[in-house]
């Protein structure tokens, strides 16, 4: 168990900034993920973890010893890539006592741990079998196994569900959790599905353009996001984006006013926004936070033009058409809303958010 | 049934075309042994005999020397072949060594100015030798360089280790970084993924790139022809120099072709398994 702690690092390849001033600490058995689009810097900040990249600028600690220059064999880390990179000519066991063997643990140690971690992740019977006689699942749990039995202080997981099917990947979610639950150790994992990074982490880093968005517990960044493209990339499906003007009326009260849209703010965020009044701002809607009403009268409504249903079980999707404007909503499953006809939809008010149209951060 | 018999006519166009093949390749070859086996009557004979008394007169003559007093020495063809073997192969050995490390370097690290570099080294077999010999000769004897096997050495690991590096480079390229990184986060040094987890991966390609290396090395020509002129004397200049004594004696000759070719065919006796592997790399050599 360790504590991780990123000081202003920083990575250039060439004139190209990959990372740009990430600073982060990362706590004591903290499940920490890092999430981005392709690019954004996630994977190349954990290569700098590993001690596989340089750092250009910064400085990363480990346990409380700075590493910028520890070659990544001391390091005490372990990681696990998305393509599992397991050795094709060992068997399962010895892949898995690979980085055992190196530390002089004794033999009988070695087997009881691979033992072990082996039962742990339900792979007991495949020890002797060669990775290409495994399927892409339990490809996985071997190179998980062979970072577990290391017991490392760090855990360092570069998108290693990235390969596998669907449901696979849902499955191996709730093993990796549990799996961290049992053993505690403090990890760092990459992805760029946000669900995966909701479900898994304690806490989430949001990347963008090599730079840190926020970092924040799952449901803070989804309720709180700093700005559009947190909003934008946190949440399934994706958050509406409405530009609009915010309109003042004899100073008391305050509205998104756009075409064939007309939405109150919410009291508790008057404050924040009366700055902004006449001016040019976006407001953010997530599609669970609009409902199906039949009470066309009330402020927090507006009608939109239905264009398609998409029923997904529990609710159901619906593409709707508003002043010229796409939208999404996700409405009750009870529903009887058909295609090509108007619809009444009701916004959550309090659940609405405001970004600055031009520096796109949140307002409020 | 029919389709049975247009697999068996497609086989037999493709032997039929290898067997074509093999006859224009190895007809040289062939002739060459013959005539180091025929007397110097039976190798002018019109038309020519493929059926006719062996004789090993042409080696004999190109091992032993018969002076004109009639003592008989073992010619100095032995020093040469040694020179040759030694030159040619810690020529190649050198070479690829190197070779192997900077194109490891060149496929692994990013460093200033690459792909300059990596002309650079491309360049050094860009010259024909012709063009560069003056100045080798010149910077050779005033090195004390000129007619030593040292130097000779130094030379084809120059002119090697450059297509040595490229060559090497891209078997690199074809091993999955993430086999290394494994390694290293593990808890293993680089150098220990180097040897125990890349080396073995480009076998292939170390056996391929010493193919071609020993093949230059040991049948240059140009270089030794000006920088060597008695004791690190080279075969293929030492033979050329035979075709000038006393007239022609062409079974002696092809007896030296022979001798010529036999080192390079052991060569790739020995390398043939892993050249398979080299040549097909990436087609079958890159698979879990």
């Amino acid at each position: 168990m360790a504590e991780v702690v990123l000081k202003n690092v920083g990575k250039k390849f060439g004139d190209v900034v990959a990372v740009d001033d990430f600073s982060l600490t990362i706590k004591h058995g903290e499940f920490m993920v890092f999430v981005g689009p392709s690019g954004c810097g996630k994977t190349t900040t954990l290569r700098m973890i590993a001690g596989l990249e340089d750092i250009t600028s910064g400085e990363i600690f480990i346990d409380g010893r700075k590493v910028n220059d520890v070659p990544p064999k001391d390091r005490d880390i372990a990681m696990v890539f998305q393509n599992y990179a397991l050795y094709p000519h060992m068997s399962v066991y010895q892949n898995m006592a690979f980085g055992l063997k190196l530390k002089k643990v004794p033999k009988d140690e070695i087997d009881r741990r691979v033992r072990e971690t082996a039962e742990m992740l339900g792979i007991l019977d495949y020890l002797k079998r060669k990775p290409k006689e495994l399927s892409g699942g339990q490809r996985q749990r071997v190179a998980l196994g062979r970072a577990i039995v290391r017991t490392p202080k760090v855990y360092l997981f570069d998108e290693p569900l990235s390969n596998l099917d669907a449901k696979l990947r849902v499955q191996m979610r709730l093993e990796l959790k549990k799996l961290h639950e049992q053993i505690g150790t403090t990890s760092i994992y990459v992805t760029h599905d946000q669900i995966e990074a909701m479900t898994m982490g304690d806490r989430i880093v949001v990347m963008k353009d090599g730079r840190v968005q926020q970092v924040g517990e799952p449901l803070e960044i989804y309720m709180r996001p700093v700005n559009r493209f947190v909003a934008g990339f946190i949440g399934s499906p994706t958050m509406n984006f409405i530009e609009g003007v915010l309109v003042e009326k004899e100073g008391e009260e305050l509205f998104v006013k756009t075409e064939g849209l007309r939405l109150p703010v919410a009291p508790e965020k008057k404050e924040a926004l009366m700055s902004y009044a006449g001016k040019e701002i976006t407001l953010g809607i997530r599609p669970e936070d609009l409902s199906e009403t039949d009470t066309p009268d009330s402020p927090d409504t507006f009608t939109a033009f239905v264009e398609v249903v998409q029923p997904v079980g529990n609710q159901i999707y619906v593409d709707v058409k508003v002043g010229g404007r796409d939208l999404l909503a996700s409405i009750s499953p009870q529903s009887r809303v058909k295609s090509k006809q108007d619809i009444v939809l009701k916004a959550r008010l309090g659940n609405l958010h405001y970004f600055d149209s031009e520096t796109e951060a949140a307002i409020g | 049934m029919e389709e049975s018999n247009t697999l068996t006519l497609k086989r037999f166009i493709i032997l039929a075309v290898i067997a074509v093949w093999v006859v224009f390749a190895m007809a040289p070859l062939v002739w060459l042994f013959m005539s180091s086996l025929k007397t110097r009557l039976d190798l002018f004979s019109m038309p020519p005999k493929f059926i006719f008394k062996p004789t090993l007169h042409g080696y004999e003559a190109l091992f032993i020397t018969t002076y004109a007093d009639g003592t008989r020495k073992v010619s100095e063809i032995i020093g040469t072949m040694f020179n040759s073997i030694l030159i040619a192969g810690m020529g190649t050995i050198l070479a690829v060594a190197l070779g192997t490390m900077s194109g490891y370097a060149a496929s692994r690290f990013e460093f200033k100015a690459k792909g300059d570099f990596m002309f650079f080294v491309l360049s050094t077999r860009m010259l024909p030798a012709v063009a560069v010999l003056v100045s080798f000769h010149i910077m050779y004897a005033r090195l004390g360089l000129a007619d030593t096997r040292f130097g000779m050495i130094l030379l084809y690991i120059l002119v090697n280790i450059g297509l040595a590096t490229w060559i090497m480079k891209g078997f690199f390229d074809g091993v999955p970084r993430d086999l290394e990184e494994v390694a290293l986060v593990n808890g293993y040094s680089r150098l220990w993924a180097f040897r125990k987890l890349v080396l073995p991966m480009v076998k292939g390609g170390i056996a391929a790139t010493t193919g071609f290396c020993f093949i230059f090395a040991w049948n240059e020509f140009t270089f030794a022809s000006i920088i060597t002129t008695t004791r690190a004397k080279t075969l293929p200049v030492r033979i050329s120099a035979a075709l000038g004594k006393e007239g022609l004696d062409w079974a002696m000759v092809a007896a030296a072709g022979i001798l010529l070719i036999i080192p390079i065919v052991v060569l790739f006796y020995l390398i043939r398994k892993h050249l398979l592997m080299g040549m097909t790399f990436g087609v079958l050599g890159k698979k879990e």
